[in-house]
């Protein structure tokens, strides 16, 4: 019997497995607070390395409304990298967005996030910064804003409007694990970058618990990163805590399976968290509110049965069992928890489509769990189906089996066709050292 | 029902064939074929041992005492049915029962220890059977002719006397008659003084014949065995990655990640390549592979990209090339010419892509190589593993599968190396699999080519001069033959220099330039590119000059009957004149491959939002003649099937030096949804050469659909794939 | 441990739960009638039943299955006797015959569904790739095979 097969017996043990870690190493936790953890709960190296590029060396080009920007060089190299940098010049670029040349960094750096970390924590990422990341002698890209974009001095107003002054302070009321999961939420974790709404000035508009937009749902590189408050349909009002540790963990649960941008989180974070912490963050996720009363989710068999007996004649049906039922089941429950469902997932019944679209569309990048690539993964129908296929087989899943959500337009898709990419089935690991 | 019509009507020699159409070619009615003359091969195609069998009457025939005969098959079979119609040939002038016929793969093995008695394995360029006829023609009268000896001398009767039909041979004036099974042992024994010469087509009472493909029975339960299928006592299974970079090699890769990892039983390093093999399932190893992020070094090839190759091509339009064709004198003509034309169409990269991934099993010890392998040449394949395993060509044995899909691609045997260098790593029995993906980006692929076109019409409209200049890569460069010095490789003008076109200046010429992508025969080869410019580019001229395109063709084809027959029968089954609806639109191409002749006419809908539809498409074929009309029709559906799904979508891009599709998901193939009804009209026209039949339907599709889309939309596309232009009707 | 029932007898599967039926199938039980073309649900070549539904086995994980019956094409029928095998060797469809497995189990389960498909269902629900091109043929056969279980 292979170490595997003996999981099965473990419930947790057997997400774990859906993620496909047949090899990854579940037990080690390190310990909670050394600067290479830190850095991996900050998930730095998503950004500061480019794919097929040296760890840390920078080069990852991100869109932003003003251009395109290159994240930069934070290995110790002292010509290209932070090797010139003392303790106060790093923690004033990682709490505060300015670089040790007095520039202001563009908000991509979520400083405002990471505003809540304590001295220790910049201290620990400092020396893991310093002495354990490898130079690497590779010049930052400039960026590619227009010359009448680029005056940086606006942001230093931006910067003190809307970064926080102060380090993480637990909130009396709540136990240590909710306040540990606070912190790795609001800060490190820098969460509600993509998942909370922004303002006019492209500001996040709430930065922790205190406001009803804090983690619900924000558009963003056309994803839609999804509510994470107690929604009962569209957040995670449905999931548990283990729910949301497998999650975390692995990239599955008992339904979902991760998508878009947050697969990079997988990739190269969340997983190599310790259990304890993972448990910290789904107590503090599991305790923000709802902000809109929802009926709870009740699977419906109706459509089950109209597309086992091949009457089923929505438009889009068609293309389900000619296409998506292979993964997704006639059921809409996929093969829990290797694929996921359809059925009451709440990335389907969220307003927002566009998430959904841009995976019909482009595929998944795949998911690599502690270095083992996910079994199963979203490939890509922009070739095979039209604007109008994907717009009618999106809206009839966002209404079988119980779904609700409303109808999408071939516009829609067409919009996003335009504005996004295919994801590719190369496998990247992204090393940290 | 659409496809090849069922026409009731007279049954000249069991074979339901008439000679009904106005373009006096034959319209074949194929219905069902029963099991009635059935042949058989067994499931498992590969003969295990050397390629022995009791009662052989030489290498290619064995009669058993029951009369149960056995014919060796010494070609592939990858679904074009020549594993069928070789053995119908011999069982023609066998003048046996075709219900008692046993059909194996001759052994490759025993080729090459009886000095090639099997002659070339190989199928390619449909050569299955026109370049095997006379072959197997002999074959068969010969192993007659023996039968016929043996009775007359137990009879002590002349031959002459004597005659065989149905497996029996008979002496009509006594009435006396002996079963080949009675007759084979000393048929054996005797030699021949001359060989009788061989029936002419016209003695034909056995083919041509419309029977179902022996092979079809074991493709209906999942029996027939696939070189995939090869099932080994104590085998491993392997997944491999190569430099996603042709050329490029191995640096380096850290392995210590799979350490400890469970039925992983070893990763081998190639000098191009990184493998993994699990013990139990070939899903082990392609996941263990996935974890693996090797470094390649790619070079400078690494860094080049679809859009230089293309600027590259276009450059090189004006450098000296060599000539393949030059009538007339076109520099000339062209001053002189009323109305000049200038186009250039260009073709992309294309990967194969057939159905069955390159897999190879090997088993290797000290002494013997055993190898089980779909291949389009067992007899290149047995070379290509003698010299990479160091054993004689002798020790090794090649067990040849039912290929699932060759179309070119299952010629140049690099699994089987690989194969072969993993087994000499970990000593057991290797099945290697590639992914999909692995499979289109490892290929080598259909040429890139762009073709330069500058034409003169006259006051009638026709062209009085035309040059035709090419620059694309070489094939023969990627198989390692060296052409002597000003000999021009026929696959660089294909499709241009043979056109029938009666044009009294006219000049073909091209230039090689290779890449660091290795370019190979993709089905027609040549042929399947150039076709869509020069049929596009004819078109062009037809509509600017006012001309109807199936006339313009007429007109310059007026001294050629038998590409008049095959264009006046497509234009007339496609319907070629009658209305269609807006948005819709036919359009017509015909090309000459392998010796025979195909054309095609598309009928073709353009969406408003650009979607393409094929609704139908008539194919005319001659192949001068045929042996099995059922295989040749399904040919033919095949071959427009195969260029259609690479006239809409097929593109291999290249980025960093390495295709960028992978999966069906980025190279896309049509599916039945998008298949058109296709209508074949078989007319063979006799004559000194027999034609091929597997890939002359190939070529025409592509100009015939873009010449369509032209006519509906009045949007002439000069580069494929299809989909890479907006069609939709706000689009300029 | 899964347990599987495969063309009637009952399987013990002993292998990674994310292991996709397809390698079970032909790797462990040795039913090589299954093919592999794609792995990612685009072909159908992997084509089987799962509890009498058709489903692509490559995307099929076995942790799935516990319990579940598996036709594939070599239990489709005992003697090559099932109409659409009869329909489809009447109509002489396969060429290389590599797809055909999935095709013909594709096919099978469509029928059960749509006994008098048109073809618009057929365009909707049979979504296999050929590669050899034998969908003239193959649309044929699926209505001889729908008139054949009429009759
Ligand atoms: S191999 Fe399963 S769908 Fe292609
Ligand atoms: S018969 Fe060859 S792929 Fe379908």
């Amino acid at each position: 019997m292979t170490i595997i097969s003996k999981g099965l017996c473990c419930g947790v043990l057997l997400a774990l497995c859906a993620a496909g870690t047949s090899w990854a190493d579940e037990t080690t936790s390190p310990p909670s607070n050394t600067g290479e953890y830190l850095a991996r709960a900050g998930d730095c190296v998503s950004c500061h390395s480019a794919p097929g590029g040296k760890a840390f060396a920078g080069g990852l080009k991100m869109g932003s409304p003003l251009g395109n920007i290159y994240s930069t060089n934070i290995t110790p190299d002292p010509e290209t990298g932070i090797g010139g940098y003392s303790l106060q010049d790093f923690d004033r670029a990682v709490r505060s967005g300015i670089a040790k040349d007095g520039h202001r960094l563009y908000p991509a750096m979520p400083y405002p996030s990471y505003a809540k970390l304590t001295d220790a924590n910049v201290k620990a990422l400092y020396d893991f910064f310093m002495k354990e990341v490898p130079a690497v002698d590779q010049a930052n890209r400039p960026n590619e804003i227009p010359s009448y974009l680029s005056f940086r001095w606006p942001l230093a107003i931006w910067s003190l409007l809307f970064t926080p002054s102060s380090s993480y302070v637990n909130k009396s009321g709540h136990d240590a694990d909710w306040n540990r999961g606070a912190y790795l939420v609001q800060g490190l974790g820098h969460c509600g970058a993509c998942h909370t709404p922004r303002g006019i000035a492209f500001q996040e508009k709430a930065l922790d618990d205190g406001s009803a937009d804090y983690l619900s749902g924000a558009e963003l590189d056309a994803w839609y990163a999804p509510d994470l408050r107690g929604d009962l349909r569209t957040g995670l009002g449905g999931w548990s805590k283990e729910d949301i540790v497998d999650f975390l963990k692995g990239g599955h649960n008992k339904g979902e399976a991760v998508f878009g941008s947050m697969i990079d989180v997988v990739n190269n974070s969340t997983p190599y968290m310790s259990d304890s912490d993972l448990n910290a963050i789904a107590v503090y996720l599991k305790s923000l509110p709802a902000t809109a009363a929802q009926p709870a989710y009740g699977y419906d068999d109706a459509t089950t049965t109209a597309l086992r007996g091949g009457h089923a004649t929505q438009p889009g049906a068609a293309t389900y069992t000619g296409v998506c039922w292979a993964c997704h089941g006639y059921d809409g429950k996929g093969f829990s928890p290797y694929t996921p469902a359809l059925a009451g997932n709440p990335v389907l019944l969220d307003n927002d489509p566009s998430s959904l679209i841009n995976l019909v569309l482009n595929g998944s990048n795949p998911l690599v769990v502690k270095g083992t690539p996910d079994a199963y993964r979203m490939p890509q129908f922009r070739q095979q189906l039209s604007d109008q296929q994907i717009a009618e087989v999106v809206t009839f899943i966002r209404n079988g089996w119980g779904n609700q959500a409303p109808a999408i337009t071939a516009a829609d898709v067409a919009k996003l066709r335009k504005s996004t990419d295919p994801t590719s089935d190369q496998v990247i690991i992204l090393k940290m050292r | 029902m659409h496809g090849t019509h069922v026409t009731p009507t007279v049954s000249r020699r069991h074979f339901i064939l008439t000679a009904a159409t106005a373009a006096g070619g034959f319209m074949i009615g194929i219905g069902a074929p029963r099991a009635a003359h059935a042949g058989t091969v067994p499931a498992q195609p590969w003969n295990d041992d050397n390629g022995y069998a009791p009662n052989e009457i030489d290498a290619w025939i064995a009669i058993d005492p029951d009369d149960s005969i056995l014919i060796r098959y010494q070609r592939s079979e990858m679904g074009q049915g020549s594993m069928t119609a070789l053995p119908m040939m011999i069982t023609e002038e066998l003048q046996c029962d075709w219900s008692k016929v046993r059909i194996e793969y001759a052994s490759a093995n025993r080729n090459i220890r009886e000095k090639k008695v099997y002659g070339a394995m190989f199928s390619h360029g449909s050569q299955s059977v026109r370049a095997s006829q006379k072959m197997m023609q002999q074959v068969g009268a010969s192993a007659r002719e023996r039968l016929i000896a043996a009775a007359a001398a137990r009879w002590n009767v002349p031959a002459s006397e004597c005659s065989a039909a149905q497996s029996v041979v008979t002496h009509k004036p006594s009435g006396q008659s002996l079963r080949y099974g009675e007759l084979a042992a000393d048929a054996a024994k005797i030699t021949l003084s001359a060989e009788p010469a061989i029936k002419t087509p016209a003695q034909f009472t056995f083919i041509p014949r419309p029977l179902p493909r022996v092979d079809v029975v074991h493709k209906t339960d999942g029996s027939a065995k696939f070189g995939m299928d090869a099932q080994v006592p104590g085998m491993v299974f392997a997944a491999i990655t190569a430099c996603p970079v042709p050329g490029g090699k191995l640096k380096s890769v850290d392995e210590s990640v799979l350490a400890g990892a469970p039925g992983i039983l070893k990763v081998v390093k190639l000098d191009n390549a990184v493998a993994v093999v699990a013990t139990d399932t070939y899903w082990r190893a392609k996941r263990a592979l996935s974890r693996l992020q090797p470094e390649w070094d790619t070079g400078e090839a690494g860094k080049v990209d679809s859009e230089q190759l293309s600027k590259m091509y276009r450059a090189a339009l004006d450098e000296p090339m060599q000539t393949a064709r030059n009538d007339g004198n076109v520099d000339q003509a062209f001053s002189g010419g009323a109305k000049t034309f200038e186009a250039i169409y260009e073709t992309p990269y294309l990967s194969h892509s057939p159905m069955e991934p390159m897999n190879a099993t090997v088993n290797l010890q000290p002494d013997r190589l055993d190898v089980w392998v779909g291949t389009q040449d067992a007899g290149e394949a047995l070379e290509a593993a003698a010299k990479a395993s160091g054993l004689q060509p002798e020790q090794v044995y090649v067990h040849n599968g039912f290929i699932g899909g060759g179309f070119g691609r299952r010629d140049a045997n690099d699994e089987v190396k690989q194969a072969i260098a993993i087994a000499k790593a970990v000593q057991r029995p290797v099945k290697l699999v590639w992914t999909r993906e692995e499979d289109t980006r490892q290929d080598k692929f259909r040429p890139h080519a762009v073709v330069a076109f500058k034409a003169a019409t006259g006051p009638d409209g026709l062209p009085t001069a035309w040059s035709m200049r090419v620059v694309t890569s070489s094939i023969l460069a990627s198989v390692g033959v060296k052409l002597p010095p000003g000999k021009i490789e026929p696959q660089t003008v294909a499709g241009l220099a043979d056109n029938g076109y009666n044009v009294p200046n006219m000049r073909v010429q091209s230039l090689v330039k290779n890449t660091h992508l290795p370019v190979w025969f993709w089905r027609a080869p040549g042929v399947n590119q150039h076709t869509f410019a020069i049929e596009s580019f004819l078109d062009e001229m037809a509509v600017a000059n006012g001309i109807d395109p199936y006339q313009m063709r007429r007109k310059l084809l007026a001294n050629k009957p038998d590409w008049l027959k095959v264009l006046d029968a497509a234009a007339e089954k496609g319907d070629w004149g009658k209305p269609l609806p807006q948005g819709s639109g036919r359009g017509i191409a015909i090309c000459t491959d392998c010796d025979s002749l195909c054309a095609e006419v598309a009928e073709v809908t353009v969406k408003p939002d650009g979607q393409v539809k094929v609704n139908r498409v008539t194919v005319a074929l001659d192949t001068r003649y045929m042996v099995n009309p059922l295989t040749i029709a399904e040919q033919a559906e095949g071959s427009v099937i195969y260029n259609l799904s690479a006239a809409l979508y097929g593109k291999i891009t290249i980025k960093d030096g390495a295709a960028v599709q992978g999966n069906f998901d980025t190279y896309r193939m049509v599916r039945l949804a998008e298949a058109p009804k296709i209508d074949v009209y078989l007319m063979p026209s006799g004559g000194k050469v027999w034609g091929g039949a597997g890939e002359p339907a190939t070529p025409p599709i592509a100009a015939a659909v873009a010449n369509a889309i032209f006519a509906a939309t009045g949007k002439r596309l000069r580069s494929l794939p299809i989909s890479d232009h907006d069609l939709s009707s706000g689009s300029a | 441990m899964i347990t599987i029932q495969v063309n009637g007898s009952p399987r013990q599967i002993d292998l990674e739960p994310d292991t996709p039926l397809l390698w079970v199938l032909r790797d462990v039980i040795g039913l090589t009638g299954t093919k592999f073309g794609c792995g990612i649900a685009q072909c159908g070549a992997c084509t089987v039943h799962i509890d009498g539904k058709p489903m692509r086995s490559c995307s099929v994980p076995i942790g799935a299955l516990n319990g579940a019956k598996v036709t594939t094409i070599e239990g489709l029928s005992p003697d090559n006797s099932h109409p659409v095998q009869r329909a489809w060797i009447a109509e002489d469809v396969p060429q290389c015959g590599y797809c055909q497995s999935g095709q013909i189990m594709a096919a099978a389960a469509f029928l059960k569904e749509f006994p008098s498909p048109t073809d618009a269902d057929i365009d909707a629900n049979i979504t296999n790739i050929c590669r050899c091109g034998t969908y003239e043929r193959l649309r044929r056969a699926i209505h001889r095979a729908a008139d054949m279980m009429k009759a």
